[in-house]
């Protein structure tokens, strides 16, 4: 029961609140609290804030990098396994040779790795891997790329060195890749494209085997797209697949049914055969058909499903125009943002923006793109999107601009 | 102790469930790799929770600074002394490793991994307010602002929630000293998220 007037005698600053909290220190504030509705007001907001904390998402894991991470401290916790009471007394010279041990444990563990991909490359290659690489450090001293997939891209390693070659099928990925020495390649291949890099940073967008965008962090980055020449992009420049011509035979991308895509795929997190090109839809479906796929999608939202979702929203923006179209554009983009995949909902927000400039919910987006676009260390691109979104009349959209212009990092 | 070692090395890495979290480490303290995975296995969650919460959400580091942590534990563990729980004791060597890793390169990026999850808990819900999500982005961005001793003194006590002497003899400061870091944390987290309601 709740104490319902204040508790005679003086009540504890907050500091004193505080210190008579702690757990494993019986004090007599505790006692006070009880009796004080002041104190315990006091204690909740001050319970609230671990509450909170705790109640913060925490990074994504994913469970098959946890074995290798696992197996991978265990091998670097044996080379130092000298036994540690020895260790001290070990003479100098046998002390420095720990490092060593280290270092030829991290070589053991990456030669492991490149025996087992060795083996195993004929069986993996052209499946669908739908994860990053597990133990990117260690990959990294065998292969020059490393890859990051957001969750639901289908990619796979299908070219190992000199010519490392990564078929992305669909879904968003960034890719690392250190200098590479003469001889040697790394290609990222989509159906109707090729990205070619010299030692960089960048993503790739792919929707349904078409390149929808690239973006280099740094370094430079060959695209040859079907149809169109050779471009070069440099730090800092984007490719993107909407100002290109489609080539012909290739559904526009509204009218590519996701849903179809995805019926031929098992669940995430299992490998499986390739995925083949999707076949262009025969007819358009009617706009109610895009209603209801819209519907779906806002159900499967609510429900807390935002994958489902996202292909529901795919589905609806096969409506020819209007505000069904609009709205289903928004709505991908959040789905996916909901989805944890970022490099897909800043590719589905810029779309959104670009076509509906004067949309009721561009403030939003903006707000929403500038978080986005942070998180992807765009500081410039976040800059520019929350500035825009301070002239929406909403005050939470202002409220999230003027915090994420207050976040973004001081330039060096 | 003997023949528990010899069963330890036979299990591939799985220690036995039911050794405490004291004989774990006693074990390593001698090098037994397989007592490490079954610290690693009971210990990695909150470690990484942790780890999180004091240095930013960026996974590329954070995996590198939870593997360092255990790393450190399997080379101290003949320190251990039993002052405090082995739980508490271990968070107290991922502190230690994340202050030293903050002075490294990693420090321009924590501004920006403090916000990693932020993205998705701004995104509008279909209806109602944003408050929860709004509130957990402004204190994870304030949580970024405090000091690493102030911030430590958060996280330990009222997320973590490890007794504030055991905290106080973990972090090798006076009783009284993690008090003063924990109120003024916990007034600047206060302020921060009063500031959102103004």
């Amino acid at each position: 029961m709740r104490p319902s007037g204040r508790a005679p005698g003086r009540c504890p600053t907050r500091e004193e609140l505080g210190r008579g909290l702690r757990r494993g220190e019986p004090h007599a504030v505790q006692q006070h609290v009880q009796d004080c509705a002041t104190c315990t007001h006091e204690v909740d907001a001050l319970s609230r804030l671990g509450e909170l904390a705790r109640a913060m998402p925490s990074p994504r894991e994913q469970g098959r990098d946890l074995e290798e991470s696992r197996a991978q401290l265990l091998a670097l916790a044996e080379a130092l396994s000298a036994p540690h009471a020895r260790h001290r007394h070990l003479p100098r010279t046998v002390a420095l040779a720990v490092p060593l041990l280290l270092a030829a444990a991290i070589a053991l563990v990456a030669w492991t790795s490149v025996s087992r991909s060795a083996g195993q490359r004929l069986a993996i290659a052209m499946r669908v891997v739908p994860a990053p690489p597990p133990v990117a450090r260690v990959v990294e001293a065998v292969r020059r790329g490393t890859v990051r997939a957001e969750p639901g891209a289908s990619y796979a390693w299908i070219g190992s060195q000199p010519d490392e070659q990564v078929r992305l099928h669909d879904g968003a990925v960034h890719v690392e890749v250190s200098p590479l020495h003469a001889g040697e390649r790394f290609r990222v291949i989509v159906g109707d494209a090729e990205v070619e890099v010299r030692g960089t940073a960048f993503d790739v967008v792919v929707i349904a085997d078409r390149l929808i965008a690239v973006h280099v962090s740094h370094g430079r980055v060959e695209v040859r797209h079907t149809g169109d020449p050779t471009v070069m992009l440099e730090a800092g420049a984007r490719w993107d697949g909407g100002t290109h011509a489609v080539p012909a035979g290739v559904p526009p991308i509204a009218t590519t049914p996701l849903a179809h895509l995805h019926a031929q795929r098992p669940a995430r997190g299992s490998a499986t055969a390739v995925l083949e090109p999707v076949a262009p839809t025969p007819a358009g479906p009617s706009t109610s058909a895009m209603e209801r796929a819209f519907q779906e999608g806002i159900g499967s939202l609510r429900d807390g499903d935002p994958a489902a979702a996202a292909l529901a929203f795919q589905r609806a923006m096969g409506a020819p125009s209007g505000a069904l179209l609009e709205d289903a554009r928004f709505w991908l983009a959040v789905a996916r943002a909901r989805n944890g995949q970022p490099l897909l909902a800043i590719h589905a927000f810029e779309d959104f923006l670009d076509r509906h400039p004067r949309s009721l919910r561009a403030g939003k987006a903006s707000a929403m793109l500038g978080w986005l676009l942070l998180h992807e260390r765009d500081v410039s691109g976040a800059e520019r999107r929350f500035r825009a979104a301070l002239t929406d009349g909403s005050e939470a959209v202002h409220a999230s601009a003027r915090a994420g212009l207050a976040a973004l990092p001081e330039s060096d | 102790m003997t023949g528990k070692l010899i069963a330890l090395r036979r299990s591939a890495g799985s220690a036995p469930v039911e050794m405490s979290d004291e004989a774990l480490l006693a074990a390593c303290a001698v090098g037994e790799i397989a007592a490490l995975g079954g610290l690693f296995d009971r210990h990695r969650t909150y470690v990484r929770r942790f780890i999180g919460q004091l240095a930013g959400s960026d996974e590329r580091d954070l995996d590198d600074l939870v593997q360092s942590t255990f790393l450190e534990l399997y080379r101290s563990a003949s320190r251990f002394r039993g002052e405090a729980a082995v739980r508490s004791w271990i968070l107290g060597i991922a502190n230690n490793v994340v202050r030293t890793h903050a002075r490294g390169a990693i420090r321009r990026r924590t501004a920006m991994s403090t916000l990693a999850s932020i993205p998705e808990t701004l995104v509008p819900a279909l209806d109602g307010p944003l408050l929860v999500a709004e509130q957990m982005a402004r204190l994870r961005v304030a949580m970024g602002e405090l000091t690493h001793d102030r911030r430590v003194a958060f996280v330990m006590c009222d997320v973590e929630e490890v007794p504030g002497v055991e905290a106080a003899r973990i972090l090798g400061i006076r009783p009284g000293t993690l008090g003063r870091r924990l109120h003024e944390a916990r007034q600047a987290l206060r302020a921060a998220l009063a500031e959102g309601h103004s």
